[in-house]
């Protein structure tokens, strides 16, 4: 599988929530591969999945307004603003070393191409592991 | 009579659409304001409907934003966006109250960005659906 986030020059890239007290930024290259779920909770918030290694991800600001809610088998951390309610990026079970990224939250003015597919994310146990990659750090 | 029902992600909101229109006739929009955008919000509603959404107050942040003529309600505890009210007339996002029939259904790009404040409470007042606010 060859991502293309892992082609071409990358760059910090910032985004947000609505209200504006959640700022972040993910290092990806001019077009990324981006996924949509169709699980019980993505599909509730409308999330677009672009999944980055912790070392192509950084919190701005906001963290103290970050609400976490977790089910089911508790391993993924859907943070979301305690203000306005949008999901900027979490913490995915498919992917705990790594983060997801809301394509959505990308700040228009630079927000990368995406190269969307679809995850079946209500088979979730036997998919899960095709995203396995995408939190990889580079030479890992 | 179609009647739909949803809810947030934890149960904390639930939501009760209620429509003569056929579910295949029921015109699903998705505003492109930021908010809506961020949430992948698609928006329903008809006036000669009925929309109940009941809910615990301390459970649901009551999010205004811009002229700050609606209230958007954003469930504390798992985040989802489930609907939008003014006055007695709501707009319900059937992604947030995960109404399949009608989330995945292609939803119409609407933008109200040039509306003045006045103009946007009219336009609710004739195309929202009359709402009902349970104490959960």
């Amino acid at each position: 599988m060859s991502g293309p986030a892992r082609e071409g020059p990358q760059v910090w890239r910032a985004g947000g929530c609505h209200c504006g007290a959640v700022r972040f930024e993910a290092r990806l290259a001019d077009e990324v591969e981006a996924q949509t779920c169709a699980c019980s909770m993505c599909e509730k918030v409308g999330f677009i999945h672009v999944i980055v290694p912790e070392s192509r991800f950084r919190l701005l600001q906001g963290a103290d307004q970050i609400t976490t809610y977790t089910f089911n088998t508790g391993v993924a951390k859907h943070t979301f603003c305690s203000v306005c309610g949008v999901k900027s990026f979490y913490r995915p079970r498919s992917n705990p070393d790594g983060w997801s990224v809301n394509a959505r939250c990308l700040d228009e003015a630079t927000r990368p191409m995406l190269k969307l597919t679809e995850f079946d994310g209500r088979n979730w146990e036997a998919h899960a592991a095709d995203l396995a990659h995408l939190s990889q750090e580079a030479g890992a | 009579m179609t009647r739909l029902e949803g809810g947030c992600h934890c149960g904390a909101i639930t939501a009760v659409f209620e429509t003569a229109l056929a579910p295949a006739d029921i015109e699903v929009r998705a505003d492109q304001c930021g908010f809506c955008r961020r949430h992948g919000a698609k928006t329903v509603s008809d006036p000669a409907g009925r929309l109940t959404l009941r809910f615990a107050e301390d459970a649901v942040r009551r999010y205004r934003f811009g002229a700050r003529t609606a209230e958007f309600l954003v469930c504390r505890d798992c985040g989802a966006y489930v609907a939008s009210v003014m006055e007695h007339f709501g707009v319900l996002n059937v992604v947030g109250a995960d109404i399949a029939v009608l989330a995945s259904r292609a939803a119409r790009p609407v933008d109200y960005d040039g509306e003045s404040a006045d103009e946007r409470r009219a336009r609710r007042r004739q195309r929202w659906t009359p709402t009902t606010l349970e104490a959960a």
